[in-house]
C-alpha cells in the first residue's frame, strides 16, 4: 500500500514538474516586440493643433502678422533707405513656457528678407560685436587695412519691442486660452511710437 | 455665280455644318477670375469665395477675399442638416509680374467660420515685388 502511495505522490511530482517545465520556456523565451513607428515629414506650414498650448501655428501667425502691418506702415515706406532698427527680445508675460527668442528670430528674419529694413544689434548681441572688434584689433593677427575698426557702428534709429500675454479660462470640461501678442516701433532719437499693432488667437479645447 | 452655292439644298447642309461645327467647339464653362485665382485642396464646396479684390497700400499689394461658409449641404434622402464638422485653413500665394512665387509659402491660417457666417479675409505682400495673388484655401480636418 504505501509502495503504491508513494508512486502516486512520485507521479503526481512528475506530472507537474512537466507541466511546470512547459510553461518556464515559453516565459523566458517571450519577446518584447514594441508597437510600429511611423515617422514621415510634414508641412512646416500646416495648421497643427496637437494641443491648446502656443505652437507652430501660432508663431508663424503671429509673425506673420506684424512683420507684414510693419512693412506696410508709413514710417518704413517713406523713408528714403530701408532705415536701421533693433528688435529687443519679446516678454513672455503668460504663465505658459514660450520660446520668446524663436518668435523674435523669426520675426526678424522675416523682416530682413523683405530687404525694407536693416537691422542693428541688439544689446543682447552687443558683447560679441565688442569682443570681435577687440579681437581684430588688439589681438595683433589681423591686417590693419582688414580690420573692423571702433566707433564705427551705425545707431539704430527704431527699436521693435514686443510682448506675448494671456487670458486663461477654465471649467472641467472647456479650457479657453485668449493670447495677445504686441508689437511697437519707437523713434529712439524722438522717443515717439511710431507705429503699434496687435494679434489675437483664441484657442478652445473641450473634453 | 455658280448655281451649286445658291441652292437650297446647298445652303441648308451648310447652316447644318456650322451649326454642328459651333456645337463642337462648345467647351465646359470657362473659370471666372475668382476660381482662376483659387486653389481649393480637399472638401472645400461649403466654402464660397464671394468676393476678391486688391489694392496697392503703401507700396504692397493688400489683397482681400470675402469667403461664406455655406456648410454641408443637407442630407438628400432626409433633408436634415449635417453637421458642420469641416475645418479649414487658408493663405495667399504672392506672384510677381511674371507669375512666379515671392518669398516663402504663408503658414496656414485656420478659419474660424461657423455655417452661414462671412469673413473678410486680409493679406498683405510681404515685398513689393508681388504684383498678384492667388487664394489657398484647405480642409485641413
Amino acid at each position: 500500500m504505501k509502495k503504491f502511495q508513494l508512486s502516486i505522490v512520485l507521479l503526481t511530482a512528475l506530472v507537474m514538474g512537466a507541466c511546470a517545465n512547459k510553461n518556464v520556456p515559453q516565459q523566458s523565451t517571450q519577446i518584447y516586440i514594441p508597437s510600429p513607428t511611423v515617422v514621415k515629414y510634414g508641412d512646416s506650414q500646416s495648421i497643427e493643433t496637437v494641443t491648446a498650448d502656443f505652437g507652430s501655428t501660432d508663431l508663424q501667425t503671429v509673425a506673420e502678422t506684424m512683420t507684414r502691418s510693419l512693412l506696410q506702415s508709413k514710417v518704413i515706406q517713406n523713408s528714403i533707405s530701408a532705415p536701421t532698427v533693433t528688435l529687443a527680445e519679446v516678454k513672455n508675460q503668460t504663465t505658459e513656457p514660450i520660446n520668446t527668442r524663436m518668435m523674435t528670430e523669426k520675426i526678424r528674419t522675416q523682416l530682413m528678407k523683405s530687404g525694407q529694413v536693416r537691422f542693428a544689434i541688439s544689446a543682447n548681441e552687443m558683447q560679441s560685436q565688442v569682443d570681435e572688434t577687440k579681437r581684430q584689433n588688439q589681438s595683433g593677427m589681423y591686417r590693419n587695412d582688414g580690420t573692423a575698426k571702433p566707433g564705427r557702428m551705425e545707431g539704430a534709429k527704431y527699436r521693435i519691442t514686443g510682448s506675448i500675454s494671456t487670458i486663461v479660462k477654465q471649467t472641467r470640461d472647456v479650457k479657453d486660452i485668449f493670447y495677445n501678442f504686441n508689437l511697437n516701433l519707437v523713434n529712439n532719437e524722438s522717443g515717439l511710437l511710431e507705429w503699434a499693432e496687435e494679434k489675437e488667437i483664441r484657442k478652445t479645447v473641450t473634453r | 455665280m455658280n448655281r451649286t452655292f445658291t441652292s437650297p439644298i446647298f445652303v441648308i447642309t451648310a447652316l447644318v455644318g456650322l451649326f454642328l461645327l459651333s456645337a463642337c467647339n462648345t467647351s465646359p464653362a470657362a473659370l471666372t477670375e475668382k476660381q482662376q485665382m483659387t486653389t481649393r485642396m480637399g472638401d472645400t464646396a461649403a466654402v464660397e469665395v464671394v468676393d476678391m479684390r486688391s489694392v496697392v497700400r503703401n507700396n504692397l499689394l493688400t489683397a482681400q477675399v470675402t469667403v461664406k461658409n455655406w456648410g454641408p449641404k443637407p442630407d438628400k434622402a432626409t433633408g436634415e442638416q449635417k453637421p458642420d464638422t469641416n475645418l479649414y485653413g487658408y493663405r495667399f500665394k504672392w506672384l510677381n509680374a511674371s507669375g512666379m512665387a515671392v518669398f516663402s509659402d504663408e503658414v496656414w491660417k485656420p478659419l474660424t467660420l461657423t455655417r452661414d457666417q462671412s469673413a473678410d479675409l486680409v493679406g498683405i505682400a510681404p515685398t513689393p515685388d508681388a504684383a498678384s495673388f492667388r487664394f489657398e484655401i484647405n480642409q485641413y480636418k
